[in-house]
């Protein structure tokens, strides 16, 4: 079965303080839109982005990114 | 939608629209006798014209209605993404095309052998070509990008 790159970015920003896509966006210095598409897996960034996003919430690369067998 | 999405949403529906108006003009100066290398000329420089002018104005007019975060917001790794996705889709229509031309060009030089629009000197058909496959190279881009901003890249 396939395995795609998936993510919990919505719910670690969920548990910081609520904090906005906009808020993260301009933490790592992308746009909304690219945290948009991330959060609905049509965009796998980068391994710069990736760590960024990890170091914004404290966590480890695993615990925001996740590579697993599809659904479909 | 980002304003870097909203201006490649505005530069696809301008070459549509100068694509369009191009050949439109074109077939009315070939049916009406009028296509000479002067004819030719104005409809060349009308089009360039309309290129740069449609884009200043529809691309002020949006920034004016749009957030000024969102207009000076720097593209991103995403955007540069998609730009050279479109960029490659684009560059490989181009290389096709170009081949056409010089298998064109090539066969022209066979005795004999006719240029598609006689009224048109040998360096206005083949500016003419040039000019078409531009236009199709731009609107591949743009779609390109655009089926990959909605997609995902």
């Amino acid at each position: 079965m396939a395995k795609e790159i998936t993510n919990n970015i919505r719910t670690l920003r969920f548990h910081h303080s609520e904090m906005t896509q906009q808020a993260l966006a301009q933490a790592i210095k992308v746009s909304r839109q690219t945290i948009v598409a991330i959060e609905k897996n049509k965009y796998s960034p980068s391994l710069e982005v990736a760590f960024k996003i990890a170091d914004v919430f404290g966590v480890t690369l695993n615990d925001v990114f996740q590579y697993q067998e599809s659904d479909y | 939608m980002s304003f870097i999405h909203k201006s490649v949403w505005i530069q696809f529906f301008i070459t549509l629209f100068i694509g369009y108006h191009y050949i439109d003009s074109f077939i009315y100066l070939y049916e009406a006798n009028k296509l000479t290398n002067e004819g030719y000329t104005e409809l060349l420089i009308f089009t360039a014209f309309q290129l740069v002018i449609l884009n200043i104005a529809v691309h002020t007019i949006v920034a004016i209605f749009s957030n000024k975060d969102e207009i000076e917001q720097q593209r991103d790794e995403r955007d540069d993404l998609i730009a050279l996705k479109g960029s490659n889709a684009a560059y490989n229509l181009l290389s096709v095309w170009v081949m056409i031309i010089v298998v064109q060009l090539w066969l022209k030089s066979i005795p004999g052998a006719y240029y598609y629009f006689e009224a048109l000197s040998a360096e206005f058909n083949v500016l003419n070509m040039l000019l078409v496959g531009f236009l199709l190279a731009e609107i591949i881009r743009f779609s390109t990008k655009l089926y990959h901003y909605h997609k995902g890249a």
